[in-house]
């Protein structure tokens, strides 16, 4: 089947669909008897044209968006009693406590920030940072030597 | 945007009559019809194969299209909704009506949709239009159903020439398959 084929189908189609007469009359008739259609307004009370307190009361009960919108507010109305009424014996989730470890005066301790600036493939960098992290304990988070050869350490 | 063919009658994009419907132009809603007409009548007549039956869902998805045409959103979309709007008319009255049987000997004196010589054969190809999508439909339904030239497309739709002829070549080759699909 080529393109040419479908067109072909699709005109002969046409030719078998066609009504036999234009619509537009009789369908302008109803159309001229049906009310003017009007795209949806946000504000749906109104101001310009006299449709009295009962017209304006109608469209906005039919008002789709106002509709909406008092779900919402009644919605959140139900949620602000149900936070209210709701017993308060129920203890706030305890906080989780973190501790840290103090090194002893005779562990070497190694910075984490200072790891990372470690050349492993230098077999004297490592040495020298241990040798100056001992001498001068830092406060910040550290790690022991033996840690170092640990399988699950992640230092990042 | 894309320049007008010159010489050539300047058609109204459907946003364009939509707008003027909307702002109390009621006339403009007779071009809409006239330029969906055909396409709405062939989706009724698909669905309820009786000419009758279809004209007159056809006029009621008119006037549920004209009622309804503040709500909708886009419209540039105006015709793939009408269709839409006119595929659930259809389905609606077919649901309600009783199927009716010719007594013996008693044709129905009107020639209805499967009447026609190669019926399956168009049954399919309507087939396989409803279910191409809503723009590729649209633009094959106005270049092939309404005879409208690629230009006039092009206007009607809102879109450039280049792209309505995109459109019609990549829904054509869709077409194809589908159709190749269902009769290899």
């Amino acid at each position: 089947m080529t393109h040419h084929d479908v067109e072909q189908k699709l005109k002969d189609l046409a030719t078998a669909t066609a009504p036999t007469h234009s619509l537009a009359s009789r369908v302008m008739e109803r159309v001229n008897k049906a009310p003017q259609p009007r795209r949806p307004s946000f504000f749906p009370l109104s101001l310009r044209e006299r449709v009295g307190v009962r017209g304006n009361y109608e469209r906005l009960r039919h008002s789709p968006i106002w509709r909406a919108a008092a779900v919402i507010a009644i919605a959140a109305g139900i949620a602000v009693i149900v936070i209210e009424l709701r017993p308060q014996s129920d203890p706030p989730h305890p906080t989780p406590l973190v501790t840290a470890h103090q090194p002893s005066s005779d562990v070497l301790a190694v910075r984490v920030l200072d790891i990372r600036r470690v050349d492993f493939k230098s077999p004297d960098t490592l040495d020298t940072l241990l040798r100056n992290s001992s001498s001068a304990p830092s406060p910040e988070p550290f790690i022991r030597v033996s840690d170092l050869s640990r399988n699950d350490l992640n230092l990042y | 945007m894309f320049r007008p063919i010159r010489g050539a009658v300047r058609l109204e994009s459907d946003r364009q009559l939509v707008h003027r419907v909307l702002t109390g132009d009621r006339q403009s809603f007779a071009a809409l019809v006239e330029r969906y007409q055909h396409a709405v009548f062939a989706v009724a007549l698909k669905v309820l194969d009786n000419r009758q039956a279809a004209e007159d869902t056809a006029q009621d998805a008119f006037v549920a299209a004209y009622e309804n045409l503040g709500q909708l959103s886009d419209a540039n979309t105006f015709g793939p909704w009408l269709l839409v709007i006119a595929r659930n008319q259809a389905l609606r009255l077919a649901r309600k009506r009783p199927r009716t049987v010719p007594l013996d000997g008693h044709d129905t004196p009107e020639q209805s949709f499967t009447d026609v010589p190669e019926s399956d054969d168009m049954a399919n190809v309507m087939t396989a239009l409803d279910r191409l999508p809503p723009h590729e439909q649209h633009v094959l339904v106005l270049r092939y159903f309404q005879g409208h030239p690629v230009s006039a497309v092009a206007q009607i739709t809102g879109r450039s020439v280049g792209t309505v002829t995109k459109q019609i070549s990549r829904a054509l080759a869709r077409l194809r398959e589908k159709l190749q699909r269902s009769h290899p």
